[in-house]
């Protein structure tokens, strides 16, 4: 596996005509998880509304995660270095820096002290054969507990945009979202797709499903792309899980003529390739039924309203000296 | 001028101001949310936190029900006192009305006050329980409260699955049906991700439809079994608004008890009492509005007199009613 | 209807009944000054009634009540008038020693006598039912006598307990049935627009009469007890619109009596509550010896007065089953008849009024015979010693042969009021 930091070394100390095997990093998928590489360390984890994160006495809710390679959910392996700059936009809209710690594996942690949308976004640019390869991952993370309550959540509902990326990969929320609604199979997720905070149009994007299933649409000049959620998650009955929660990514592609320098490399072509992680859960509809609550509802109505008829019937009969009307 | 306004009040119409006082309560805790309102999650009547667009409010049962089920290490750091302060705001918001939460703002009480006035208006007689089925059928909610405690704390303890959670609104009605007053069905569904959950759902809509068909022909059908009126009854003696009764003044003329939603025979017989609140009361005010003794059934608020039995407003009220039909 | 008396019939005026009335009501009129005006609306009704015997209620089923506990609501409603029966004639008290001991109550003996005589009052002639709750042991065993005398009689069941739950479901049924009874007589069912309609026309004479109870409260007496007496008198047996409508008028007059600071008994006269058996016209002997010896009647505890007419029934709902519920309730519960069990509501009532009409004394009054008075007696004195309100106990009964004795005890009784309220002011 190849590892930017080691790229971006070579290409500080050799800036000029060295041999790299470029094209295996440009042509690569990174994209950011919240399950960990091993289950042991899962255990040292608590589930929060949006996925697991680690809490401590001193540091309050942190949020880790790993940078994983590849197109699908569920092969894409983890990245065992990385030292990439990373920018967190907090939930109150800073922008802070943060920095891989290659432990294991490559995973970035940040402290979430705040309610609201924590993005972090990992942004990496380099030159190779005179194209411009701009490279994105970002993951919006939501921290919310209950037992904050739930005032002035409409506030802090609304997508942050990341003005200076390159590419940033927006979902929109869904009607009646709020901190406790997942997407789900079925739903329509839309995302916007801005370029330095402008939109773009006419971007390649790609969803893809946990189990690999894919889409690839282009955004329209606002720079928007819509999405149904299919369902990919046909469990036995008895084995169904509510919460199973699966990873699904919005991959953007979009190649752009333009030229310049970047390290004293020109350019004559930008190639972006932005990543944005998301999970979503089984669809209520497929365990959820409203008409056996119709008819139990209704048995339950209908078996009231006889029971208390016959009970008056039976006790005008006995009491039939003295009925009033 | 004091004297003239309490005339005023004593010789009001307490069934209008009732009725419109408890639409304002309605349109508050059910369509509130839609105008930004937002009283918290600690308010102590059934301002349905499922209801998630309109609430102005949240009932607390919600936030207890979580909050007990939280591990104890949690319970017992800082999250405690969180706990803590929300138990006391819901002892602030409660000490202000005492039960009057139940009889002027409890959402589902006026749901059921509706039903019962569809029933009398289709001139269908009430139905009343005798003295020893009453006796049996109100220690339910007692049960209640204690199963709503104990479940919690039992998944708190991993003894339960999180599958129990919020056992009590699992079969609330009012989980079910304030909501469709937003236009949210959703929570009339039966729920087969697990048995446990198939199991709830099924309960919250044999309830639902057995409250519907009951509170038509029982006035109050639900709140005899309400577990929050066993709650208000344990910090009712500390509640700044009272209902006194002078038994020296009292004939034990029984009007009060007749017109008694909650059918408690001691606001008429008991003499001895001088704080006349019994655990099924809603303070609804309305043995007052109906007693024509001066002064035997009185409400205070903090020691200050604010609505009196009195012959004078007795007489008003009832021409009142002779007259309409 | 009781047609067993077609055969003689004296006209009402020339008996022995027509001039113990006029005797009586002259004296209630003349011994007294300034009778409020309003009052002469009660004295001609009397006139009529009892001194000239014209008939009332006609073309109306009439059915006669024997005691305080009959829903009149209900009759109302099935269309027919109640008449109350209790008599408090001295010659038909005499009469009506045939059916009874010697030694027993004197009101039940003169209604006995009442509907026995051959020449009684033109509407008591027409009975279509007597209803008689089975209340005191005299007024049950009366109820066989007067079926033998050819009426038809109505026994309706009354709980010996009515603190009890089991009370409240015996009585509401008894009245329902008593309901069933009532279509029988006229042929007429209850419905909700009827009884609602009884219950408001009630409603309005008590309204009316709980105005009168207020002025009462007056510090000066505006009016004297025996003229109260003779307005809830007529209760029994007038037209109720009209009843209420004379006591409305009376309260005007009264209530600028309250203007005019005018006072209808001397200013220091103690003021005294009426207790115990009831006073019944023309039998009103106790009260006019006590306001003719200085003392003033302001309130009563008893089932010809107040208790006839103090307690209102409510509903929650204008369903028959819940009207009718109302209206039991209310003629049980708050019922202070010493035939119950229990006589904690009467001492309340009786400590309570005592406060609110600032009395000074209670004068209690049992008719010789009357078992249930006497043996309630000493510990309701007891419960108002208790509160320093001193009580004097009279056993009495229709013969005016006790007078004297009578008129010097009550004498006393007025003046140790007054002696002690010299003594308190200092
Ligand atoms: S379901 Fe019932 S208990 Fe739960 S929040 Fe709603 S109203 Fe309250
Ligand atoms: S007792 Fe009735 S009114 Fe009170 S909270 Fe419960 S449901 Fe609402
Ligand atoms: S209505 Fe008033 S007087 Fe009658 S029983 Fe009730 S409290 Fe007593
Ligand atoms: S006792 Fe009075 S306030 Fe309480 S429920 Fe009954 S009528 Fe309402």
């Amino acid at each position: 596996m190849l590892l930017f930091s080691k790229y971006y070394k070579i290409v500080a100390i050799f800036t000029f005509g060295l041999l790299l095997n470029s094209e295996l990093l440009a042509s690569q998928t990174y994209w950011f998880s919240d399950t960990p590489p091993d289950r042991e360390f899962a255990k040292k984890l608590s589930s929060s509304h949006d996925g697991l994160v680690l809490k401590s006495r001193r540091d309050g809710t942190s949020k880790l995660l790993w940078l994983r390679e590849g197109e699908d959910p569920l092969t894409s392996t983890y990245v065992k270095e990385a030292d990439a700059p990373l920018i967190l936009l907090d939930a109150k809209k800073n922008l802070k820096t943060v920095a891989f710690k290659n432990k294991s594996y490559a995973e970035a942690i940040f402290k979430m002290p705040d309610e609201g949308f924590y993005n972090l976004f990992m942004i990496k640019r380099f030159v190779e054969d005179n194209t411009l390869y701009s490279i994105t991952a970002k993951k919006e993370v939501l921290n919310h507990s209950c037992r904050e309550g739930h005032d002035n959540i409409k506030e802090k509902m609304p997508p942050n945009a990341y003005e200076a990326a390159p590419v940033d990969i927006i979902r929109e929320r869904m009607p009646r979202e709020r901190f406790h609604t997942h997407v789900t199979s079925g739903d329509i997720v839309s995302y916007r797709i801005l370029q330095k905070g402008k939109p773009l149009a006419d971007a390649s994007v790609t969803l893809v499903t946990q189990k690999g299933w894919k889409k690839t649409l282009k955004t329209d000049e606002n720079g928007h792309v819509t999405f149904e959620m299919i369902r990919d998650y046909y469990p036995e009955w008895h084995e169904f899980k509510r919460r199973t929660r699966e990873n699904f990514l919005v991959i953007v592609e979009y190649v752009q003529a333009q030229s310049g320098t970047l390290d004293d490399m020109t350019y004559d072509t930008i190639s972006y390739k932005a990543t944005a992680s998301g999970s979503y859960y089984p669809s209520t509809k497929d365990y959820q039924s409203y008409l056996y609550g119709l008819l139990i509802g209704l048995f339950a109505f209908f078996a009231t309203f006889l029971s208390v008829y016959l009970y008056r019937r039976r006790r005008l009969n006995v009491y039939q000296e003295q009925r009033l009307d | 001028m004091i004297k003239n306004i309490r005339k005023k009040i004593n010789n009001g119409d307490l069934r209008r101001f009732r009725f419109w006082l408890q639409i304002f309560f309605f349109l508050l805790f059910v369509y509130g949310g839609y105008l930004s309102i937002n009283l918290g999650q600690n308010i102590p009547t059934f301002a349905c936190g499922f209801n998630s667009e309109g609430q102005g409010a949240t009932c607390y049962l919600i936030p207890l029900q979580h909050q007990l089920a939280l591990s104890s290490s949690t319970l017992f750091s800082m999250a405690g006192i969180a706990v803590l302060i929300g138990f006391s705001y819901f002892v602030l918001w409660f000490l202000v009305l005492n039960k009057g939460w139940c009889g002027y703002a409890c959402p589902l009480g006026t749901i059921q006050d509706w039903i019962t006035s569809l029933r009398s208006r289709l001139g269908i007689p009430y139905a009343s329980y005798t003295w020893e089925q009453f006796k049996h059928l109100k220690k339910i909610k007692y049960i209640l409260l204690v199963l709503m405690v104990v479940i919690p704390m039992g998944i708190g303890a991993g003894f339960f699955s999180h599958d129990m959670s919020t056992p009590f609104c699992m079969i609330c009605p009012g989980r079910t049906l304030i909501p469709i007053f937003t236009g949210d069905f959703s929570q009339l569904t039966i729920d087969f991700s697990s048995k446990t959950k198939m199991i709830l759902t099924t309960l919250g809509m044999l309830i639902t439809g057995i409250f519907l068909a009951g509170s038509f022909f029982k006035k109050r059908f639900f709140c005899f079994f309400c577990p929050m009126s066993a709650l208000h009854f344990m910090l009712s003696k500390l509640a700044f608004l009272k209902l006194k009764k002078d038994g020296s003044k009292c004939t034990k003329c029984g009007d009060c008890y007749t017109v008694c939603d909650m059918q408690i025979k001691e606001i008429a017989d008991d003499v001895e009492s001088k704080n006349i609140l019994q655990d099924d009361c809603i303070m609804c005010l309305k043995c007052v509005s109906a007693c024509p003794e001066e002064g035997a059934l009185e409400v205070k608020f903090m020691g200050i007199p604010v609505f009196e039995a009195t012959v004078e407003g007795y007489i008003k009220r009832m021409e009142k009613e002779n007259k309409n039909g | 209807m009781a047609n067993h008396k077609d055969e003689i019939k004296h006209p009402f005026n020339l008996t022995h009944q027509a001039s113990e009335a006029t005797r009586m009501l002259r004296s209630i009129t003349d011994d007294f000054p300034d009778n409020p005006e309003a009052m002469n609306y009660f004295y001609d009704l009397y006139k009529k009634v009892y001194c000239e015997g014209v008939s009332l209620h006609e073309n109306k089923k009439i059915v006669g009540t024997m005691c305080v506990q009959v829903p009149e609501e209900l009759i109302y409603a099935s269309g027919a008038v109640p008449v109350r029966l209790c008599n408090g004639f001295y010659t038909d008290d005499h009469n009506g020693a045939d059916f009874m001991p010697a030694k027993s109550c004197s009101l039940v003996k003169a209604t006995l006598g009442m509907l026995d005589s051959k020449s009684t009052l033109p509407f008591i002639n027409r009975l279509d039912d007597i209803v008689l709750p089975a209340t005191c042991d005299q007024k049950r065993k009366a109820g066989s006598m007067i079926a033998d005398m050819g009426y038809s009689v109505y026994d309706m069941e009354v709980p010996p307990v009515k603190e009890s739950e089991e009370a409240r479901i015996y009585w509401r049924r008894s009245i329902r049935k008593f309901a069933g009874e009532l279509k029988q007589i006229t042929g007429k069912k209850l419905s909700k627009s009827s009884l609602k309609e009884a219950m408001a026309k009630i409603s309005r004479a008590q309204k009316a009469y709980r105005k009168l109870y207020e002025l009462r409260k007056q510090k000066n007496s505006v009016i004297l007890g025996k003229d109260v007496f003779m307005v809830t008198n007529a209760y029994f047996f007038d037209e109720i619109e009209s009843w209420t409508e004379a006591v409305n008028r009376l309260n005007v007059e009264l209530e600028k009596r309250v203007e005019e600071k005018y006072s209808a008994a001397q200013r220091r006269a103690p003021r005294l509550l009426f207790t115990g058996s009831p006073a019944i016209f023309p039998n009103l002997k106790i009260p006019m010896l006590i306001e003719e010896s200085g003392g003033v009647i302001v309130g009563d505890e008893t089932c010809s007065s107040n208790r006839m007419l103090y307690d209102m029934v409510s509903s929650d709902e204008w369903h028959l089953n819940a009207m009718v519920d109302g209206i039991a309730d209310n003629y049980l519960k708050p019922c202070t008849c010493p035939i119950f069990t229990k006589n904690d509501d009467r001492k309340r009532k009786l400590l309570h009024m005592a406060k609110e009409f600032a009395a000074e004394g209670v004068v209690y009054q049992s008719f010789s015979g009357c078992q249930v008075y006497s043996m309630e007696q000493a510990s309701i004195t007891k419960a108002l010693n208790d509160e320093d309100i001193p009580v004097l106990f009279i056993e009495s009964d229709y013969s005016p042969d006790d007078m004297g004795q009578l008129s010097t005890r009550i004498e006393a009784f007025i003046e140790s009021l007054k002696a002690k309220r010299r003594r308190n002011r200092k």
